[in-house]
């Protein structure tokens, strides 16, 4: 486990000089950035030792660190707000339609891939794997809301709610909506973020689900299972009592590499979806150019990629007990 | 079809066990391949029967069949009988399959590396064997010989040894109390003091719970220790069988004389090459049209190529034999080869020696705190003369590896000191195959060590065909790829390699530990010929007492990392410690004797 | 496990073994294969194969896809067929390159770090560990933002990110390689050096990089169709896949062939290169 928090540390700490370096390379002049592009040399010059650009590099990337220390990610160019408190506005949304992807491209897949392990049918349902795989993700967006937001009109094409004035204690709508008594908030939100999540849980999907296929089917021909099969076990019981664990790792680390991937895609559904989250800021923040945002996001991304594969790695160890912490 | 065996009291039970024509096809690489052809025996309630083939002769395939286990993805293609004490096997739906192994048949694999799950602790596994209580369940743990059963069975299984979960795979087949157990060479993969525990286990559970076991090994030798009655399975084709004293003292098939005549243990004339069966050839498609041994027989007519011989009741003992030659068997001559040459080679010149050699492992968990070290070796001394052959015995895990890795220069002692005539050492290792590159032919990997000498492309490729004949490899191989070679084959390749260019020091690994014993004799004798010809030193690493004798002119013991005997080799049988002498020395003798 | 003993099948086996191999590849996945290397050519010549100028006006604005513009024409009446060819050609060929880059840098540090001494090794596994732990596209796009938009900068933003990976599987496999008894059989006979790299190392990891490769091909194409969504690529007039869909979102529920199509035309670039690169793993690991 100290390993794993020493690991969070060096990445955080390799986060930030990527990003500092970022800053640093720029071809524009941060000061100018912030003064504006009208204000005199002096006015420039004033800021540029005000936000102590003077100083070397190494003092800069001292202060820089001190300031992330204290949460502080700069200010937006473009919301002329800190970038923290934007990103504390639109975390909550965020996280929201991940956990929720994420438990909807995991679960049908696990299902699936041992459905398919005690009743072998490949062929076709590999074909139609790969071409759910090969989708852009902007095009599975495009189609769900054509499909059922334009065409059928069963659920809401964007937005997270219908009400324009709600906010519970947690952020997450659907959540609150119990909490505060108001379930057909709840319903409302489900509604809301059915489609952006099913598009972003479909490439999640369909990767856990060839990998845990392939893993599932090979652990099938492995020794330990014919030891099993002779003890006149049941094929169902083979798959889940001794299939399924040993078949984990895989899988598992593959949710770590979609968490990954689904970063990117975030964007561009939120994007679609208007689903006002950091995916959302982000796509605002990187159209007009706004660099600390991009970068606090970025980092914000990094640090949960972190946490994800920290959880990752503490499952593959549960289901594996050769596996050390 | 099926022939009964006169084994009093177990001949007049009604059999546990029935093959009645058995034929099995198995598809590989989209080849239809005969595995098995036309298979019957019995097997009566708590007889032990030993069916001895090489590899590839079909009987791991046998064990699955029994079992209803045949590999799915081989598709295979099943005809005959197969009755478990009344249940037909062939055919049966899945669910009755699956009674029958539940309650009828059970299985004891080669690998018990492999064969228990990972991630489940060994109680769950044995509970799912059978419902027992836990005291039951301790109870067979404690039988097979694991002495605290309680903190086994919450054990998972690679917290224990090879011999603990072989012994756990035991008691798990034998806890339902099956009519039948395959037991598919169940002691390979484990030292010789731990083989015969297990045999011996075994055969008290055979008379005890009155379980016919289905033995299935290569290595006749055991199976003559170990067996009531002897099967001897040739290319998919069951071409001996009978009691075992009788099968082994008067064989009726050229093939089971030949084995027995390859056979080598702690007896055997060393003076002299082994006696060998001709190299195995199976035909395409699995079976030919006649005896499938008519090409490697020296007895064979024309006759044996066209027909396929029945099994038909043999005179010389009870059995049954199938050959038409059976009457016309040569009597079984084991001194036929000339004796090697006797050394003329001068002592005292040393090709390497090791000093006070100490190698020591890091283990456990490495963290932030010292890591804790295990001394693989601790203080070695060991010399080999020119033209000598050492053989270093000793049991898996004894550093024998290790030290042969230090001897070749691949690895650095920690402390002490190293010493070699021949700075370019040769290693032959353990698995051939994997030894050679799988894209280069075997003439561009036997030419590799040639490439330093200067010499012209011609001369390169004079070399390299002499070196293949030297070895006894057909020279239109060198153009093979390895893959296209057999495993005795590719062994050869690997010692042209290493021999292209004498090297003073020839170092072996183990290097007929996974072979068959006919090609084992015949790489043994290769070995014999060529340190005599080329004038080698050679240190040969092996587990196999028989081997290291056979080979060696001294025999030096490695165990607890010390050298703790280093003597001729027949005084050294005599002397050697209890664990690791006796049991293969009372099989081999009680047997074959 | 499987590898050296399939790929000793692979290089063995009688007759001619490739094309043996190749004939053991299901049918879709060499019509896919085929299907690559077509529209390679395609990306290749499409200047000239393109019925019009994509960047010029041929008709009205907003046709649906008919007999003259096959896939109808944009908001301003440009042929979007012409449009979606030469996007295609924009989206391919620089994958094609990047792949190739990554393949070519990474697998070579992968040699070296996989054969090296320890340090040498551990120093190139922290660096590579260090970008392979940072999500791609978050790199990718904040050194865009950095700077600026534009195919060229799009592309060496991705190679900064991808050619770890490459290296790191080279590397994993050169290790299992050298693991191997046959390549300590070739030091001990005197291979030594770049001979033992190019003769027992390199054939020996080439076929899983090939493999992975192709596979990979489809992940660059969706991160470049990304990037252009979100309008990191070319500048605006130039026919990309991305920004096309991206630039026509609000149109969708009108003209639903201006979003949806050049979606699908990076849909089929996916697909085939997924179907390729599994049946070229089927033909040498064998499924």
């Amino acid at each position: 486990m100290f390993k794993h928090l020493a690991g969070l540390v060096v990445v955080v700490l390799a986060m930030s000089f990527f990003v500092f370096c970022l800053q640093s390379i720029l071809p524009a002049d941060p000061a100018r950035a912030v003064a504006g592009p009208t204000a005199p040399v002096a006015t420039v010059e004033a800021v540029r030792e005000r936000l102590g650009l003077d100083q070397p590099v190494i003092v800069q990337y001292g202060r820089f660190l001190l300031r992330l220390a204290k949460g502080d990610l700069g200010t937006s160019f473009r919301t002329r707000q800190p970038v923290t408190a934007d990103i504390g506005k639109h975390l909550p949304a965020t996280l929201e339609l991940m956990s929720v992807a994420v438990f909807l491209g995991v679960v049908p897949a696990v299902a699936l891939a041992l459905l398919q392990a005690s009743f072998p049918r490949p062929g076709l349902a590999r074909v139609a794997l790969i071409g759910l795989g090969s989708m852009p993700i902007f095009l599975t967006a495009l189609l769900l809301v054509y499909l059922f937001w334009f065409k059928l009109a069963w659920l809401p094409g964007s937005g997270r709610l219908g009400l324009t004035d709600f906010s519970g204690p947690t952020g997450f709508n659907l959540l609150d909506g119990f909490l505060t008594g108001r379930p057909g908030v709840s319903v409302d939100a489900f509604a809301h973020i059915l489609l952006p999540s099913i598009a972003l849980a479909l490439p999640i999907a369909v990767a856990i689900g060839r990998t845990m296929s392939s893993a599932l089917h090979e652990v099938m021909q492995q020794a330990y299972i014919r030891t099993a099969r002779g003890k006149g076990i049941g094929e169902a019981r083979l798959v889940f009592a001794h299939g399924l664990r040993n078949a984990a790792t895989a899988p598992l680390a593959m949710v770590g590499l979609q968490v990954r991937l689904l970063f990117g895609n975030l964007l561009i559904v939120e994007r679609i979806f208007g689903w006002p989250g950091l995916g959302n800021y982000m796509v605002q923040s990187l159209a007009s150019s706004d660099l600390p945002a991009v970068l606090g996001v970025s980092m914000v991304f990094g640090v949960l990629y972190i946490i994800v594969n920290i959880a990752v790695e503490l499952c593959q160890s549960l289901a594996d007990p050769r596996i050390d912490l | 079809m099926s022939v009964r065996a006169p084994v009093e009291d177990v001949a007049m039970r009604e059999p546990v066990l029935t093959i009645e024509g058995l034929s099995v096809v198995l598809h590989r690489d989209g080849h239809a391949n005969t595995v098995l052809d036309n298979i019957g025996f019995d097997v009566a309630p708590g007889e032990i029967i030993a069916i001895v083939g090489e590899s590839g002769s079909g009987k791991s395939t046998l064990g699955l069949a029994v079992q209803g286990l045949l590999p799915r993805e081989h598709r295979p293609w099943i005809r005959g009988s197969i009755r478990l004490d009344g249940t037909e096997i062939v055919g049966a739906p899945a669910h009755s399959l699956q009674a029958a192994r539940r309650s009828l048949v059970r299985a004891i694999s080669q690998d018990p590396m492999g064969a228990l799950n990972p991630t489940m602790t060994i109680r769950n596994q044995l509970r799912e064997s059978a419902d027992n209580t836990d005291d039951v369940m301790f109870d067979w743990l404690r039988r097979t010989g694991l002495a605290d059963p309680e903190r086994i069975a919450a054990s998972f299984p690679h917290r224990l040894s090879g011999g603990q979960r072989q012994r756990v795979l035991i008691a798990m087949a034998m806890m339902a109390r099956p009519k039948v157990l395959i037991a598919d060479e169940p002691t390979t993969a484990l030292d010789a003091s731990i083989q015969a525990q297990i045999l011996a286990l075994l055969q008290d559970f055979a008379r005890e719970q009155d379980t016919a076991i289905v033995f299935i090994t290569h290595d006749l030798g055991i199976a003559a220790a170990f067996a009531d009655r002897l099967i001897v399975l040739h290319s998919g084709r069951l071409v001996e069988i009978g009691a075992t004293g009788d099968v082994i003292e008067k064989p009726g098939h050229p093939y089971t004389a030949g084995l027995l005549a390859a056979r080598f243990d702690l007896t055997t004339d060393r003076h002299r090459p082994l006696p060998t069966l001709p190299a195995a050839r199976r035909p395409i498609g699995g079976m030919s049209q006649g005896c499938n041994y008519a090409s490697r027989c020296p007895i064979a007519t024309e006759d044996c190529k066209v027909r396929v011989p029945p099994l038909q009741p043999q005179h010389a003992h009870s059995g049954a034999v199938a050959c038409f030659r059976a009457a016309q068997m040569p009597p079984p001559d084991r001194h036929l080869a000339t004796p090697w040459p006797v050394r003329s080679t001068i002592r005292n010149d040393i090709a390497l020696q090791l000093s006070q050699v100490r190698k020591r492992y890091p283990v456990g968990p490495r963290g932030l705190r010292a890591a804790r070290y295990r001394d693989v070796l601790t203080s070695v001394d060991l010399s080999v003369d020119h033209g000598e052959c050492v053989a270093l015995l000793g049991e898996s895990g004894a550093g024998k590896s290790t030290l042969l890795r230090i001897a070749a220069g691949l690895l650095a002692p920690d402390i002490g000191a190293v010493f070699r005539s021949d700075n370019t050492p040769q290693v032959i290792f353990q698995d051939a195959v994997s030894s050679l590159t799988p894209w280069l032919t075997i003439g561009e990997q036997v030419g590799e060590r040639l490439r330093r000498s200067d010499i012209c492309a011609r001369q390169h490729a004079r070399r390299i065909d002499e070196t293949l004949e030297l070895v006894e490899l057909d020279a239109a191989l060198k153009n093979a790829l390895p893959a296209e070679l057999s495993v005795g084959q590719c062994q050869r390749a690997v010692i042209a390699r290493a021999v292209a260019v004498p090297p003073k020091l020839l170092l072996c690994d183990e290097p007929i530990s996974a072979m068959d014993v006919s090609l084992a004799a015949a790489i043994l004798n290769l070995f014999g010929r060529l340190r005599r010809r080329l004038d080698m030193a050679m240190l040969f690493v092996t587990h196999e007492q028989a081997a290291a004798r056979i080979v060696a002119d001294r025999i030096a013991v490695l165990k607890d990392g010390v050298i703790v005997m280093d003597n001729d080799p027949d005084h050294l049988i005599v002397a050697v410690p209890a664990p690791l002498a006796a049991p293969r020395q009372s099989q081999a003798q009680g047997g074959v004797r | 496990m499987t590898s050296i003993h399939d790929l000793a099948a692979f290089f063995a086996g009688p007759g001619a073994p490739w094309l043996a191999r190749f004939g053991r590849i299901g049918r879709l996945e060499r019509a896919s294969i085929v299907g690559l290397l077509l529209i390679t050519l395609i990306a290749i010549g499409a200047p000239w194969l393109t019925p019009y100028d994509p960047n010029l006006r041929v008709g009205d604005g907003y046709q649906p896809p008919s007999g003259a513009f096959w896939f109808g024409t944009d908001e301003i009446g440009r042929d979007l067929f012409s449009r979606i060819v030469i996007g295609v050609r924009y989206t391919w060929l620089p994958a094609l390159a990047l792949v190739l880059f990554s393949l070519v840098l990474g697998s070579a540090i992968g040699l070296v770090s996989g054969t090296a001494g320890r340090k040498t090794d551990m120093l190139i596994q922290r660096l590579t560990d260090l970008v392979l732990i940072l999500p791609a596209t978050l790199i990718a796009l904040a050194v865009i933002a950095s700077l600026g938009p534009g195919l060229a900068n799009t592309m060496i933003a991705i190679a900064i990110v991808w050619w770890p990976w490459y290296a790191r599987l080279s590397r994993d496999e050169v290790r299992r390689l050298v693991a191997r008894p046959h390549v300590e059989a070739a030091r001990i006979a005197g291979a030594r050096g770049s001979r033992l790299m190019l003769r027992y190392l390199l054939p020996g990891v080439v076929p899983s990089l090939i493999v992975a490769a192709t596979l990979d091909m489809a992940n660059v194409v969706l991160t470049v169709s990304l990037l252009s969504f979100l309008g990191l690529g070319q500048a605006a007039p130039a026919p990309e896949l991305g920004s096309m869909t991206a630039r026509s979102l609000d149109s969708l529920t009108v003209f639903w062939w201006l979003p949806i199509l050049p979606g699908a035309a990076i849909f089929l670039l996916c697909f085939c290169a997924n179907l390729a690169g599994d049946g070229l793993r089927a033909a040498l690991r064998g499924r």
